[in-house]
């Protein structure tokens, strides 16, 4: 959004594709050497889980930490991959969704401390309490404690990279598929 | 009002170098004790910046200081009734800091206040009393006749008054400021509720009969010399009462005389107690120049509300750069002013127009929305198909139908991927040395992936097309991966709709980067495939 981030311009965009994309792959490398073929419909569904996380931690982290969205991917990323530190030690699927719950139930709680301080600001939002607005909450990654300035701003950024990530995923898909 | 205000700040610089004049070039022994209210001074200027909301009670204390050494210092009197006037400079200080916070925060708070601080400082004067210049003795009493015969008020509220009056004659009326070596004149005027003339000769005459009414109340008060408790107290019922009458007035003037009136009032109301109502007052006509008079129409009619409506208007002014570069004085001011020119350009148009609220808060509001609205423009060029709705929901509805998909993709992308990569193991980590080594090389070329995936992304062929072409490409998939991915080709069909109209767009994109990641013949990706090794297309699969 910021000028100085991401004008407009072809270049950046494709300059956060490019970094994406190493990142990406190397993120899918490591799961492959990880597990190899998976055959069961269950593990295909927590393959593909690991590689959506994968990508969206690759955006975030090719972000860093200016944004928003992506500092709360990240946080989130990054509990997420220490909880399973624990947890593939342990080899259980079910408590792999159980420390998922644990960490919105945690990012929930910072959430609530974080908009306690200003309260005031927020009983002013036109847009606060209309459905379209929680909506976008919840779909932009750590925007629960933005005001809605700062929601257009992350949002766009957001929009941006996500439409890069899909674009790059969708040559990863067709490269690989067609060959 | 700009040459005004010059004017004005030169005066209070030309009140400064006759203070520091007067310290140097006598050597009197009441040195010792005007240092000491000078350090005081300084004191309260620098512990001023750091509440900012209270940057408008600086130059109050910075003027009241100013003025005051020099009315003393110019005074042929001895060095016993000026200690103890030092004495009552440093109560005053510490009551202009406690009223102006008291100010803030209700009508009747300042009145324990300045009992509190006023008490020693009357005693103090009254001990000092028995030094009566003659001048102040001359011209008071013509006046004053009903005034109790006790000198050692007398002089008091010459004095006090004095600073009050001069200062309101310094900060409005440019030229009449004297030097202050005629100062006793500007206390038997303000005795004599000669500043009203002062006033009115400056083209305040809208100060209706009601401020007029308010002054001589309060010499009258003054005069009764029964205490400071009682006299206080009714200064500051008819501070707030001026305060009032200013609200009510208000419906009625427009906002220039009607700031004035409340400042005249306000000053009468604290004349004889020091020069900070006077100078609130100011800031308050400064604010209300400065925005529409509507505000007046509009503010709240109760005292407390009075006051918070003042501090916003106080507030306002800190955000207005003429008002708070023109209320601080000397060395303080630049730094103000400087800080508030930055501001200036984020602030100056956002000017109410006529028939809007001109509150704080709802200017901020209205801030608010615009900035929330520029960046809805930006996220409609964003978003693809946007651009031709209007209407915020809407186009929220839009973007968040954007993300979704968006973000359903990368869930199906992911998904595929999945299932696609077991078979590709060496090809990727082939694929990712050679991304490195073009990385490491400083090319900005995408991928280096085979010339064949340009074939999938021309920007005719639709997502769907290439979903199921994708699909169908997964020859070693086992059933089971099949189904899941059918079901997400459900969830996915669901969203195409709205993103199928837009994403020509896109692919343009794409087939931009495709073709410079592939197409040697483009330049860029001629020179960013010219680092990799020449064998590196070929041994693509």
């Amino acid at each position: 959004m910021s000028p100085s981030q991401q004008p407009s311009s072809h270049n950046p965009t494709c300059l956060i594709k490019n970094r994406f994309a190493h990142r990406f792959v190397r993120a899918l490398n490591n799961l492959n050497i990880k597990n190899r073929s998976p055959h069961d419909e269950n593990q295909i569904y927590r393959r593909s889980h690991r590689v959506k996380i994968a990508a969206y931690a690759a955006m975030a982290s090719v972000v860093g930490s200016k944004r928003a969205w992506s500092r709360a991917v990240l946080w989130k990323v990054r509990n997420r991959s220490r909880n399973q530190g624990l947890l593939v030690s342990s080899r259980r699927k079910r408590v792999d969704c159980k420390s998922k719950t644990s960490n919105d139930h945690h990012a929930k709680v910072s959430v609530v401390r974080r908009r306690n301080p200003n309260p005031k600001r927020e009983d002013l939002d036109p847009f606060r309490y209309s459905g379209q607005e929680l909506k976008l909450r919840k779909l932009v990654p750590g925007a629960a404690t933005m005001d809605s300035c700062c929601l257009m701003d992350e949002t766009a950024d957001y929009i941006k990279c996500l439409a890069a990530q899909v674009e790059v995923m969708k040559t990863l898909v067709d490269f690989y598929t067609t060959t | 009002m700009a040459g005004e205000d010059e004017i004005e700040g030169g005066n209070r610089d030309e009140e400064q170098v006759h203070f520091h004049s007067a310290n140097l070039s006598s050597d009197w022994p009441f040195n010792g004790p005007n240092d000491l209210t000078n350090t005081s001074m300084s004191m309260i200027t620098s512990s001023n910046p750091m509440n900012n909301t209270s940057c408008s009670s600086a130059p109050m204390i910075d003027s009241f200081c100013h003025t005051a050494p020099t009315v003393w210092d110019h005074h042929p009197t001895n060095s016993q009734n000026l200690g103890a006037f030092c004495d009552m400079n440093l109560q005053n200080n510490a009551a202009t800091s406690s009223s102006s916070l008291g100010f803030r925060k209700g009508n009747l708070v300042p009145a324990r206040n300045l009992d509190m601080c006023w008490a020693p400082a009357n005693s103090a004067i009254k001990r000092g009393g028995m030094f009566l210049p003659p001048a102040a003795s001359n011209i008071l009493p013509h006046s004053l006749s009903q005034f109790p015969a006790d000198s050692g008020f007398i002089e008091r509220a010459a004095r006090l008054s004095s600073f009050s009056a001069g200062n309101f004659e310094d900060m409005i009326n440019p030229f009449g400021s004297v030097p202050e070596s005629s100062l006793s004149p500007y206390s038997s005027r303000a005795m004599q509720g000669q500043p009203q003339d002062g006033f009115v000769g400056n083209g305040f005459k809208s100060a209706s009969a009601q401020g007029s009414k308010d002054m001589p109340l309060v010499v009258d008060c003054g005069g009764a010399n029964d205490g400071s408790q009682s006299k206080n107290e009714r200064q500051s019922e008819s501070f707030v009462r001026s305060v009032h009458e200013a609200k009510q007035g208000g419906s009625g003037f427009s906002g220039n005389n009607v700031a004035s009136e409340a400042e005249f009032s306000e000053g009468g109301g604290g004349q004889d107690d020091n020069s900070n109502e006077g100078l609130d007052s100011k800031k308050r006509r400064r604010g209300d120049q400065d925005t529409d008079y509507n505000q007046v129409k509009r503010s709240p009619q109760t005292p407390s509300e009075a006051t918070k409506n003042n501090t916003e208007v106080q507030q306002k002014g800190d955000n207005n750069p003429n008002s708070v570069a023109n209320k601080s004085s000397g060395k303080h001011g630049k730094q103000v002013s400087q800080s508030s020119d930055i501001q200036k350009e984020e602030y100056i148009h956002v000017r109410a127009r006529r028939g809007q609220a001109t509150n704080s808060h709802s200017l901020a509001e209205r801030v608010r929305r615009e900035k929330i609205s520029e960046r809805m423009k930006f996220l409609q060029d964003l978003v693809p198909g946007c651009s031709k709705v209007t209407g915020k929901a809407v186009m929220l509805d839009e973007i968040i139908n954007y993300v979704q998909s968006l973000q359903r993709q990368v869930e199906f992308l992911s998904m595929k991927l999945a299932t696609v990569n077991p078979r590709m193991d060496f090809n990727i980590e082939g694929l990712l040395a050679k991304d490195m080594l073009e990385s490491r090389g400083g090319s900005s070329g995408t991928l280096g992936f085979g010339p064949d995936m340009a074939m999938p992304y021309t920007p005719n062929s639709s997502q769907m097309a290439i979903m199921q072409g994708g699909l169908s490409g997964l020859g070693s998939s086992s059933d089971a991966v099949r189904r899941t991915i059918n079901s997400h080709l459900m969830a996915v069909g669901g969203y195409k709709d709205p993103t199928s109209q837009v994403p020509s767009s896109w692919d343009d994109e794409l087939h931009n980067i495709v073709q410079m990641g592939l197409n040697p013949s483009t330049p860029i990706s001629s020179q960013n495939l010219g680092s990799t090794p020449p064998g590196h297309l070929k041994a693509e699969p």
